[in-house]
């Protein structure tokens, strides 16, 4: 919530700050408002703790973010867990615990015992951690997105930069489904001056040239892929995760069995989104 | 062969390090001990960039973890050492791994201060308003010289007025 309104006017002030202003000052709210966005909602998670500490998280992120955290790793429930318990069964939890506290014997049982995780150990991911069991699969619309501002979230993602399970040697990444790729954008003259080159028979003289607009007329998966293949790095590895990103031309795609999450470009992604200003 | 034992010993040292290598490398005499030295070399040098290989793991995984809940890393960290938290990112990372809740709480913490400072920012930023816009009032009711780069002492001006109102208050009454 507090990244997506843009603050335009007073009229996220609160009453008794209103009430301060002169009449004239409004129009200079610019910035200010936007911090007062963020004093209301302190107020608010002040009035209404339980509400906020529920619904501000998955305000706050640009993809849904329940959606991801339900498929990460099995110890991820706590959070739920942590969520669901109510206020009686916190106190009786907290009283245990001083009863415990004070019958220590000096027993300690060992996390690995208890959790089953070793935390003297560093985490590396395993098979179970990468498996497509774990992954989320993303439908992005490119319509009216920009080539290399959509490319480099696609590649982010990925590749798993958004998670903290991100490992560099591992495949901690998602799905990704580009569709309606012929209708990706790019700004100024690209269309006629972005040039895309190829070594057809690998010998010299064999080097065909086209431009976007040539290219996104005869093939205009290639446009994406090409971009987010740059992105990626370069290696077994890399090419791995390229394998996860399917574009298609046109609105439809044939992965509804794995219900894509559609990932949206706003909040600090938005500009991925703006309009183009296009001079061909 | 002169002092052949010796030579043996020295060599199946070695010969054992040069396990795994590709090819000849891991047979050969010759390309063992290119490929052995040049192994200790870079183990010498990735101890010390171990250290720094790790530390950027835990950042990059903090600032996973910390973007989920509409931070960034460098305001979080900045504003967990004003708190004096001391967890380190080693800490910090696993945490956001492992501890979703503990973790969500710091997060809060520094949102709370976050929204302190921009309270502190909003308060000024309305006191230069006021004082910007106070100017301009009293030119426009005063109908001051129009020359808007000579500042104007505000209290000074006050101070003046009041005199006018008490004096005129005085030959009233």
């Amino acid at each position: 919530i507090f990244f997506r309104l843009r603050p335009m006017s007073s009229q996220y002030l609160l009453e008794e700050q209103r009430s301060a202003l002169p009449a004239h000052w409004r129009f200079a709210f610019g910035v200010v408002a936007g911090a007062a966005v963020v004093m209301v909602g302190c107020l608010a998670s002040e009035l209404a703790p339980q509400a906020t500490s529920l619904f501000v998280a998955p305000a706050m992120t640009a993809r849904p973010m329940a959606v991801g955290m339900a498929s990460s790793p099995v110890w991820r429930s706590s959070v739920e867990a942590a969520q669901a318990l109510s206020e009686d069964t916190v106190e009786a939890i907290e009283d245990q615990a001083i009863a415990e506290a004070a019958s220590d014997d000096g027993k300690r049982v060992s996390q690995k015992e208890l959790l089953g995780i070793d935390g003297q150990k560093t985490w590396y991911p395993k098979a179970a951690d990468t498996a497509l069991a774990n992954k989320e699969w993303y439908v992005i619309d490119a319509e009216g997105l920009r080539l290399g501002r959509m490319a480099t979230q696609i590649a982010r993602i990925l590749r798993g930069k958004d998670k903290p399970e991100f490992h560099p040697a591992a495949d901690m990444g998602d799905y990704v489904v580009v569709i309606n790729a012929e209708k990706v954008e790019v700004s100024g003259k690209k269309h006629s001056q972005k040039l895309y080159r190829r070594h057809v028979t690998g010998r010299p003289g064999s080097m065909k040239v086209e431009t976007f607009d040539q290219l996104q007329a005869r093939i205009p998966e290639r446009i994406i892929e090409k971009a987010v293949k740059g992105m990626l790095p370069k290696g077994p590895l890399g090419r791995e995760l390229f394998r996860h990103l399917k574009v298609y031309k046109g609105p439809a795609h044939p992965h509804e069995a794995q219900s894509p999450i559609e990932f949206k470009f706003e909040g600090k992604l938005a500009k991925a989104a703006e309009p183009v200003k296009v001079g061909r | 062969f002169r002092n052949a034992p010796a030579m043996t010993v020295r060599k199946d040292k070695i010969r054992a390090l040069a396990k795994g290598f590709y090819g000849r490398r891991k047979n050969v005499w010759t390309l063992q001990i290119n490929g052995v030295e040049k192994a200790l070399q870079y183990a010498y040098r990735d101890r010390r960039r171990k250290k720094r290989e790790w530390r950027k793991q835990w950042i990059q995984q903090l600032g996973a973890g910390v973007l989920e809940h509409g931070i960034s890393y460098s305001r979080f960290i900045s504003h967990l050492a004003n708190l004096k938290v001391l967890l380190n990112r080693k800490m910090l990372a696993e945490l956001a791994q492992t501890e979703p809740s503990s973790f969500r709480c710091l997060v809060e913490m520094v949102r709370d201060r976050m929204a302190e400072q921009r309270k502190v920012q909003l308060q000024g930023a309305i006191e230069r308003l006021r004082q910007e816009t106070a100017v301009e009032d009293l030119r426009r009711e005063w109908n001051l010289d129009k020359d808007r780069r000579k500042k104007i002492d505000i209290e000074a001006l006050l101070l003046e007025r009041e005199r006018e109102i008490i004096q005129k208050a005085q030959k009233g009454g």
